[in-house]
């Protein structure tokens, strides 16, 4: 699997965790006491930091926040979202 | 994709209301040289730059505009909150309270709602750096304009952070114009419109 197969792979994993993270949290926003979301948000959330960490760890920064690279700033580095590649 | 982080760049805690600053105030929200305007522009502009610097930079500013549009509109709540209706009946932010109430609306101080006729996206790296350049420049000038007619210790701190973040922003686009052109001068950029590229 080249490099790029296995960053796409691992962005769509990040992506589809976080979609559901964004639907809980809206379903939350309309029932704040509901414990079974509260429950499933958790166990998401976990999720989403363990595949991020490991993405920017392998791919570099998602976020201007973490730059890993102490010898330049790999945030500006392409391929942006709008780019298909 | 963009998340939201709750809490403001720096602290704003206004505590005289007051319309008529209010009334000024907005135009930094939804008029020509305002905050929704400039992170429009930016996050619009990226999607044709060429160079990496450039599309993060213009992510960043235009991420950071929308900061600040959350910061003018947090001025005005706060200058308009505890206002009386004599208050505002007596300032220039009559008319705008007939309109919208105490609501924050993106529009000038003269009136205008927002207008995209306000911004541009060319499409060429140079032409929507250039017009960067001016943006930040007339954006600090309305800025100069408020602290001219302000005189509130609480919220000339404010602006003159804006202010002061119109300027370093100027000196960035700057410096990612230069790269830009001397990567023309270089041709290493294609697509930029110019018939050496």
């Amino acid at each position: 699997m080249n490099n790029n197969m296995a960053r796409r792979r691992l962005l769509r994993e990040i992506k589809e965790t976080e979609f559901v993270l964004k639907e809980l949290n809206l379903f939350l926003d309309t029932h704040p006491d509901h414990r079974e979301a509260l429950e499933k948000f958790q166990k998401f959330e976990q999720m989403s930091k363990k595949l991020k960490s490991e993405y920017e760890r392998m791919f570099g920064p998602l976020t201007p926040s973490v730059n890993n690279n102490t010898e330049t700033w790999e945030w500006i580095q392409g391929p942006w979202p709008w780019e298909n590649r | 994709m963009w998340e939201y982080q709750k809490k403001l760049q720096i602290p704003i805690n206004i505590k005289h209301p007051d319309p008529k600053l209010a009334a000024f105030i907005i135009s930094q929200y939804g008029g020509p040289d305002g905050e929704l305007g400039a992170s429009m522009r930016y996050l619009s502009q990226r999607f044709s730059m060429k160079d990496d610097m450039a599309k993060g930079l213009l992510t960043d500013i235009g991420t950071e505009e929308l900061a600040h549009l959350e910061m003018v509109g947090t001025l005005v709540h706060q200058l308009t909150k505890n206002a009386t209706t004599g208050e505002i009946e007596n300032s220039p932010m009559a008319a705008y309270y007939i309109d919208r109430t105490k609501g924050v609306y993106p529009t000038s101080a003269s009136g205008f709602p927002w207008s995209a006729a306000s911004m541009a996206v060319k499409g060429d790296p140079i032409a929507d750096l250039v017009e960067d350049l001016a943006a930040e420049q007339k954006a600090r000038v309305t800025y100069d304009n408020i602290l001219k007619m302000c005189d509130d210790p609480d919220v000339t701190q404010v602006i003159k952070f804006l202010r002061e973040r119109e300027v370093v922003h100027f000196q960035r686009f700057g410096e990612c114009l230069n790269r830009i052109q001397e990567n023309v001068g270089a041709k290493r950029v294609t697509g930029c419109g110019m018939k050496d590229c």
